[in-house]
């Protein structure tokens, strides 16, 4: 071929590369930070927006999304739309909104609690389809409305958007929370549920007030802070944080807390009483505040390591208690360790609540902290 | 010999990982994890052993007829008319292969990277592509995939940083899949690595015949490498059963990363993919473009270009033929057997030939 044809292939095929039918101008975007799905509500909706043919099934999305138009009046929109379904809302957004959703740039879905109650994955699925939406989007369930969530104002950062997303970027390293994003959601494999924050709205705040733990896409239990806390650990998940403790010497009362990251070791064995499992927890880190300025010992140390431990044994077995008889849903994914002996036969039962209920499960704790920090 | 269509045996190692590793990587855990599940990993190393019997039975086929070129090969060993016809029933082979390929490449980029691309225009775009690279011959397609190779390396490694999320007990317990979902599994991943057929036709460009043998073996060691380190990663973050829910569970992968820099990994990873995703295509094009040209005899400098055109024109066509990705799948899935009669059958039958009619020279002698 002569050079001019080889130029001429080269021009074209660079062209028809260049997106010509994708390419869309940058001031007719917008780029939601945060969405959430809540059941309908009539007080919800804009009523200058399109009118929602009534249904039982009617869901309420609210998009969170940054005003980049200059010399907006406000900085950002959040705006709830009805529909059937999370596509249906897709397509009358394209009725109100002069601008295109780019939803690749998503960064946190907040799901309120009656619609997790009702279970999620039929209103979640266009997520999991989408190829636009990251994995690492983060995942939350909301006490009440995710909408409350989406419409507090917010100060401090900007939008909520960018409060939610520095909130759950920094949780791991400094609480105790459970944090999930999408993928860690959809993966409802046998033998794993997932887990989410809660959020809740007080006053002008918005705090996380706590774990959601569900039975695949059903919320079935929110737990407190300190329920999440024992959730955290013994579910394994890697994080970060301050494990308070108080002992009693005498008349003297000691208090303080370690800073500490966690980790887990679960041995699983069967055998004629069943399903066995043996949780060590492992907290390791440095003394951070202590009640009394005194040159802290040895013995003192191992004194607040025994104190730490048997704290949080008694909490772990009131937790675990608590999950088979009244949850009855492995929350702390442990279940794989016995599929990891046996999948094929206990796939379609561990899910049961039969498994849990029925399974023996002991736990451990064991604290080693290195140092008492700068001071002694 | 054209003076263009010399390849060095360093090459060959790029080519014949070229023609293997492609597009079809994406969905290779998936499709070997549906029945060994968590022992999906031992059935990709029992398929290799498909490709590896190919590659002997090739090499050696080459030594017994160390002056012929593929065409020469099969008119003598099948005779002209019959050899003729062999080679039109692999050049169709190559054909409807790459057009699979072509379709679920295409695909793949419009689902990711362009939706609102008419898939037609993609197709075309990849195709025309494949048709520039082709016609410099194969020398041009060496060097290519030569610098290909290397745009991989970077995006192995990003993938790894994926392991972040891994479980080992997604890979528990080892040995569980009986011998049937094992055998089922080793099909889906011997069909991955339809390529090295390739080599029934680069034989020829080789000059140091007596390291192709060497190099086939690390190409392959290093397809497999490749394949059961995609296989493992992703048991180990997704687990076998959540496999089955995402087409392309490799790329999903990529979408459980995210890095300050680079908050959407998975864009970067196919963009530089489609790179390295085209090689299969001009490989094995290249392939059954020069068979073309040598059967009808064609001046290589004048018209060379109409055998280019005669190969990709249908390949254009059959690619946009599935009414939609699912069909594609399953045509990519009849593809995958076909390569048991091109890539193992066909080179077995000429070596069967070839032996009967040597003893049968011998006794004459």
């Amino acid at each position: 071929m002569s050079g001019k044809i080889n130029l001429l292939i080269t021009l074209l095929i660079a062209l028809l590369l260049s997106g010509c039918w994708d390419s869309r101008g940058l001031d007719k975007l917008a780029f939601p930070l945060a969405g959430a799905y809540d059941v309908h509500s009539h007080d919800s909706a804009d009523i200058h927006d399109p009118s929602t043919k009534p249904s039982k099934n009617l869901i309420d999305v609210t998009v969170l999304v940054p005003n980049l138009t200059p010399k907006a009046q406000t900085e950002i929109n959040v705006e709830t739309l009805s529909g059937t379904s999370a596509t249906d809302v897709r397509q009358q957004r394209g009725l109100t909104d002069a601008d295109a959703y780019v939803i690749g740039m998503l960064r946190v879905i907040i799901v309120g609690e009656k619609l997790a109650e009702r279970g999620l994955n039929k209103y979640m699925d266009a997520l999991l389809r989408s190829a636009d939406i990251p994995g690492t989007v983060y995942f939350a369930v909301a006490a009440g409305r995710g909408e409350d969530i989406l419409k507090t104002p917010e100060k401090n950062y900007g939008n909520m958007g960018f409060f939610l997303i520095g909130l759950f970027e920094g949780m791991k390293q400094r609480t105790f929370v459970p944090v999930g994003t999408l993928v860690d959601y959809f993966n409802q494999s046998p033998g794993r549920n997932p887990v989410a924050p809660i959020l809740e709205r007080k006053g002008d705040r918005v705090i996380v007030n706590g774990a959601a733990v569900f039975n695949k896409d059903k919320l079935v239990q929110k737990l407190n802070v300190e329920e999440g806390h024992d959730l955290v650990l013994l579910r394994g998940i890697k994080a970060h944080s301050y494990q308070p403790f108080e002992a009693k010497h005498g008349n003297m009362r000691h208090w303080g807390s370690a800073l500490v990251t966690n980790s887990r070791k679960v041995q699983y064995y069967h055998d004629q009483q069943g399903h066995n499992f043996m949780i060590t927890v492992k907290l390791k880190g440095v003394l951070a505040e202590h009640s009394h300025s005194v040159p802290i010992t040895e013995k003192h140390i191992h004194e607040i390591e025994n104190t730490i431990e048997k704290t949080l044994q008694d909490q772990f077995e009131t937790f675990i208690a608590k999950m088979q008889n009244d949850y009855k849903v492995d929350c702390i994914d442990i279940s794989k360790y016995a599929l990891a002996k046996n999948r094929r036969d206990l796939e379609k039962e561990v899910d049961r609540p039969e498994f849990i209920q029925n399974a023996n499960i002991q736990v451990k704790v064991n604290v080693h902290l290195e140092n008492t920090s700068e001071a002694r | 010999m054209n003076k263009s269509d010399s390849v060095s045996s360093t090459q060959l190692f790029y080519i014949i990982t070229g023609a293997q590793i492609g597009i079809g990587i994406f969905a290779l855990p998936r499709l070997v994890s549906a029945h060994a599940q968590q022992d999906a990993w031992i059935a990709v190393l029992i398929g290799a052993l498909l490709p590896l019997l190919s590659l002997f039975i090739i090499v050696n086929l080459g030594r017994r007829m160390p002056g012929s070129n593929f065409v020469t090969m099969n008119q003598q060993l099948f005779g002209r008319w019959l050899g003729t016809i062999m080679i039109f029933i692999f050049i169709i082979y190559i054909i409807f292969f790459e057009s699979t390929v072509i379709r679920i490449f295409s695909e793949i980029t419009s689902i990711f990277l362009l939706p609102r691309t008419p898939l037609t225009v993609i197709i075309f775009t990849v195709v025309l592509t494949a048709v520039y690279i082709m016609n410099k011959g194969a020398q041009v397609v060496a060097r290519l995939n030569a610098i290909f190779f290397w745009i991989m390396i970077p995006l192995v490694f990003l993938g790894l940083s994926a392991l972040v999320h891994a479980d080992y007990t997604n890979l528990l317990p080892v040995g569980e899949a009986n011998f049937k979902a094992l055998a089922r599994s080793a099909l889906s991943s011997a069909t991955s690595y339809a390529g090295i057929e390739v080599l029934l036709v680069f034989y020829f460009f080789i000059q140091q015949k007596e390291r192709i043998l060497r190099v086939g073996l690390l190409s392959l060691g290093w397809t497999v490498s490749m394949y059961l380190l995609v296989t493992i990663t992703c048991l180990l973050i997704f687990g076998a059963d959540f496999m089955q829910m995402n087409n392309w569970p490799v790329l999903t992968a990529f979408k459980t990363i995210s890095f300050a820099l680079f908050e959407r990994p998975e864009i970067i990873a196919l963009a530089l993919w489609l790179v390295v995703g085209i090689r299969p295509i001009m490989n094995l094009g290249f392939a059954a473009v020069y068979s073309l040209n040598e059967v009808l005899q064609v001046n290589r400098d004048k018209y060379f270009y109409l055998s280019v055109i005669a190969i990709a024109l249908p390949m254009f066509i059959l690619a946009l033929w599935p009414q939609n990705l699912l069909i594609a799948f399953k045509w990519s899935e009849y593809a995958g057997y076909l390569f048991f009669l091109g890539g193992l059958l066909y080179p077995l039958l000429m070596l069967a030939i070839a032996v009967i009619r040597k003893k049968e020279i011998d006794n004459v002698g």
